[in-house]
């Protein structure tokens, strides 16, 4: 890895971040959703927000801001040729997804901070949550560059969107609906998002494991997609 | 002397069809080559070959002593520079953001990026977006970043193809300065009158092989036919052979005052190359 090249590919992807409507749209979801939220909480005049709407919250962020962002991003240089111009420039591929990690991470914390900052959520997380949102945070780098790297082109990606949301956003809702024993619970238990629910609620070694399980799946299919795109026939 | 660019015997098979069946060239430091040759002659597979974005099925190739296969490190990308319609630009970003990117990236001086563009003549629309550009001022922003750290050896696959006069003579003029300044560089065209201008040596690649190989006065010399061509006022047009028992006729026909014009039959490049393949570019 090289600074220079990160540097390079950061500032580029900010500017072009910034310019970009369909993407500047996205961390605006997380903070309208914790809003809307916290307006039912009131209304209901309930004490606290539940903790799996506080998960619904961050993982928006991280789903619909940190992975749509990275992915579009690499779909839109593979639409419109651009990333090969990069790799034939003192580029690697590596300073390449480092300088746009960079550019969403950023975007995705400070909707994040905002959308926590409406719930209260900074007086409801403790320490053991933010493991588990680092631990996530890797998950979704991994997640995005995979499939930003293999789509061709962006409309691929929004299609892709959809069952993300749906398995990463919405997964801890299932257990308001499910009772307790019921095998989907078993098997919602390990979607990323739920085990950071769990260890929030209980630390113990099982959603730990289940999110690094999650972060191997992850890194094996970035590296074969990545490995891929370098050669590129 | 140590050529720049040595290529022998070079093969690319894609699947069974076979796009390059062994051709081979040598370029010298400075030297203008043109790759001439029909729509899937195999021009833009030459280039891919050797700008490593594909890989050979045969023969060798050198360009600056790199072997094929150092064709993707930064050692060897960072000495030659490439344009060809598969190059982008960002098209959210201006004009100088673009080459800022590629300034960054290549570690040259920030003054260089207002200097090529004065050079193509584009500092003005420098605060543009690229989308709102137009074709020929895209291909001169693509130019600039394929310049911008002065590569000894450029790749350009059409640099000029569908684009307005202006323009194209824009980039012949940048073109020939970077010969001057001992830029080696190899292009593919369509544009006979293109290769005559600026190259030093052309290929005729038809099918995957070279038909011809030489300068462009030297293919024009070897197919032009002993007759003359004569125009009448009338419009009329008739070639006569050039030998000694038209010895009197055309001697004749020089005084004549029915006639335009006496011409000798000196093919253009163009000509040539319909002769040696046997149909039209393009
Ligand atoms: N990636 C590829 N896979 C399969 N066949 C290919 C590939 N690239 C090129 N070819 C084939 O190789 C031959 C040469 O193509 P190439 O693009 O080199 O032609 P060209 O001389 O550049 O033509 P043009 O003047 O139209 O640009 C063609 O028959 C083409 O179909
Ligand atoms: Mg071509």
């Amino acid at each position: 890895m090289n600074m220079n090249n990160v540097n390079a590919i950061f500032q580029k992807d900010l500017k072009d971040f910034m310019a970009n409507m369909s993407l500047l749209v996205l961390p605006i979801l997380p903070i309208v959703i914790a809003w809307l939220y916290n307006q039912t909480v009131e209304t209901a005049g309930e004490v606290s927000m539940p903790i799996e709407m506080i998960y619904t919250i961050i993982a928006m962020a991280f789903a619909a801001v940190m992975f749509m962002s990275i992915a579009t991003m690499f779909a839109e240089e593979n639409e419109k040729h651009t990333l090969r111009g990069l790799l034939q420039s003192p580029a690697s591929i590596i300073d390449i997804i480092v300088g746009k990690v960079i550019v969403s991470l950023f975007i995705t914390l400070v909707s994040l901070a905002i959308a926590l900052f409406i719930v209260d959520g900074y007086e409801i997380l403790k320490p053991i949550d933010y493991l588990g949102m680092f631990l996530f945070m890797i998950i979704i780098t991994f997640m995005g560059v995979a499939v930003g790297l293999a789509a061709k082109s962006v409309g691929t990606v929004s299609a892709y969107s959809l069952p993300v949301m749906f398995g990463l956003v919405f997964s801890p809702m299932i257990n308001n609906f499910v009772e307790e024993g019921h095998v989907l619970r078993t098997i919602v238990d390990y979607l990323p998002v739920n085990a950071m629910v769990n260890l929030h609620n209980e630390i113990t070694w099982q959603p730990i494991l289940v999110l690094f399980g999650w972060i191997v799946a992850m890194g094996i299919l970035a590296v074969i997609v990545i490995s891929r795109a370098k050669k590129d026939d | 002397m140590n050529h720049v660019i040595n290529v022998s015997q070079l093969e690319k098979k894609f699947g069974k069809h076979h796009a390059l069946k062994g051709i081979g060239f040598k370029l010298e430091p400075g030297e203008v080559f043109g790759l001439l040759g029909p729509s899937g002659s195999g021009k833009t597979t030459t280039i891919r070959i050797l700008i490593g974005e594909l890989k050979k099925s045969g023969g060798s190739i050198e360009v600056l002593g790199f072997g094929s296969k150092e064709f993707t490190k930064n050692e060897y990308l960072t000495q030659i520079g490439i344009l060809s319609d598969r190059s982008a630009l960002y098209d959210r970003l201006t004009v100088q953001d673009n080459l800022q990117l590629f300034r960054r990236l290549y570690q040259v001086e920030e003054s260089v990026i207002d200097r090529v563009l004065k050079d193509v003549g584009l500092y003005n629309d420098r605060k543009k977006k690229v989308k709102d550009l137009s074709k020929g001022m895209k291909q001169r922003v693509l130019l600039c970043k394929a310049i911008m750290h002065k590569p000894k050896v450029m790749f350009l696959d059409e640099p000029t193809s569908a684009l307005d006069p202006a323009t194209t003579s824009k980039i012949h003029e940048i073109l020939e300065e970077l010969k001057a300044q001992g830029t080696t560089i190899l292009l593919t065209t369509h544009d006979m009158e293109e290769a005559t201008k600026l190259c030093d040596n052309v290929a005729l690649l038809d099918d995957g092989v070279f038909k011809e190989y030489g300068t462009p006065e030297s293919l024009r010399l070897k197919y032009k036919e002993d007759t003359m061509h004569v125009m009448y006022k009338d419009g009329k047009e008739e070639t006569i052979k050039r030998n000694v028992e038209n010895k009197e006729r055309l001697a004749d026909l020089m005084v004549d005052e029915n006639v335009l014009k006496i011409s000798s039959d000196y093919p253009s490049l163009g000509e040539v190359f319909i002769k040696v393949t046997g149909r039209e570019l393009v």
